[in-house]
């Protein structure tokens, strides 16, 4: 055909190798991971990455902890430094690995829903707070699912599926908004929404109600995704204007998502969808 | 040929590393480039050509392993400058000139990030400006000792496996 080059330029034929070949090994890597087994193995290769993050972050905040209790624990690191230091970190990193997931299989076995464990595989470090699972759509995952750690403390929901993997926004993410309710006596509705802080932020609270600090806020299962009782935080303090329409508060989610390596996936509507 | 493929498969072990481990620590670690500066170092050391084409697909693997705040066009951008930079201004194989390069190629990646995110509600320019000097830090800092490894890894390879690179 006439509009066809019959001779590939010099200058281009540098370009086509090696840019064909990093090319089709990454396309290749991408086609294998909608495979389980290939994306499996690509997963347990990031959640292992992401464990051993963890592990230097958990002692990386042991060094770096308040004065007084360096002091306290002087003679306890005294003892690690000198006899099998390395032994008691893993010991100690390997309990906690249990205590979570028997926590997570206890809370599991709680429940009337389909559950599904999960490991984090990586987080986001600025703009949206969002973490990435090693389970996705082929697994029975969909977006607006709630993930919760340790005895029920919900940290957000899925927003989107890969078929081995899923994005979730946690609840700091000033995107994500879940309607919640305030035990204080009785249920009092609002909207529990992140601030891309620490605290997340309630609203709609009726000023009628009263309502102070220390009082557990959860969700109210008005989201037909996300049932009811699924713990959100504590209030930390309240926004006191009369005059607004509704009451405001900072809420404190009492957990740091960051110190889990396991989630587990609510699925309250499993059996309309498996129809 | 057996150059690329050794490089596509650090492409993929380095954009892992980043988002799965790094990413994990405290600050300030989480933000150091190791991505960026592999690339930086692969384009400067190894191959102008290899270099682009890593920068080229950065921005869409690094979203699809994990996340990626940067947009994915600037790092197309960058791929392409620095290739320039690397033929006309920082052409030779010194320490000087990689850090140059990257210190170049990171600075033209932070105004690019810089002008698209701004559009962005969620954007915190302050925060995003300290990061990136942060950064910038670990980058010069890791380029500097890149070289002296990327350098030892070059006799390693053409005394064990005849691998010739590119003066």
């Amino acid at each position: 055909m006439a509009f066809l080059p019959t001779k590939i330029p010099e200058n281009l034929k540098k370009f086509i190798r090696p840019a064909s070949v990093i090319f089709g090994v990454v396309m290749l890597f991408l086609m294998l991971n909608s495979f389980s087994l290939t994306s499996r193995m690509s997963n347990d290769t990031q959640a292992g990455l992401f464990a051993v993050g963890s592990h230097v972050q958990t002692i990386y905040k042991k060094m770096f902890s308040s004065k007084t209790e360096i002091i306290d624990e002087g003679n306890h690191y005294k003892y690690l430094v000198t006899n099998q230091t390395l032994n008691e970190v893993r010991l100690f990193e390997a309990e906690k690995k249990v205590n979570e997931l028997q926590n997570l299989l206890n809370y599991k076995a709680s429940q009337p829903y389909k559950t599904i464990t999960a490991d984090i595989i990586a987080r986001s470090v600025a703009g949206e707070s969002s973490i990435l699972i090693d389970q996705g759509a082929e697994e029975g995952l969909r977006a607006g699912l709630p993930v919760v750690v340790g005895d029920g403390y919900i940290i957000g929901t899925i927003i989107s599926t890969q078929p081995h993997r899923s994005t979730v926004r946690l609840l700091r993410d000033s995107n994500s908004s879940i309607p919640s309710a305030l035990l204080n006596g009785k249920k009092v509705m609002g909207l529990v929404s992140g601030l891309d802080s620490f605290l997340l932020f309630m609203d709609y609270i009726p000023q009628s109600e009263e309502v102070g600090s220390q009082m557990i806020v959860v969700t109210s299962g008005l989201d037909k995704n996300i049932p009811s009782g699924l713990v959100i935080g504590i209030i930390d303090s309240v926004v006191e204007n009369a005059t607004a329409p509704f009451k405001q508060a900072y809420v404190d989610p009492v957990i740091d998502v960051f110190d889990y390596r396991s989630v587990l996936i609510l699925d309250p509507q499993a059996e309309i969808y498996a129809e | 040929m057996l150059n690329n493929i050794f490089t596509a498969f650090i492409f993929i072990l380095t954009a892992m590393f980043e988002v799965s481990f790094l990413h994990t620590l405290p600050f300030p670690y989480f933000i150091i480039p190791l991505h960026f500066l592999i690339g930086v170092i692969v384009m400067h050391r190894a191959d102008p050509v290899l270099g682009a084409v890593w920068f080229a697909i950065s921005g869409f693997f690094l979203s699809w392993v994990g996340f990626n705040e940067a947009n994915s066009l600037t790092y197309i951008a960058v791929g392409a400058i620095g290739y320039f930079l690397t033929f006309k201004v920082f052409a030779n194989r010194s320490v000087y000139a990689l850090i140059g390069l990257g210190f170049s190629m990171y600075f033209i990646f932070t105004i690019l990030n810089l002008i698209i995110l701004s559009f962005s509600d969620n954007f915190n320019r302050s925060d995003f400006l300290h990061q990136q000097f942060v950064a910038l830090f670990f980058l010069v800092f890791g380029l500097y000792f890149g070289f002296i490894i990327a350098r030892y890894i070059e006799h390693l390879a053409t005394d064990m496996f005849f691998i010739r690179i590119k003066p």
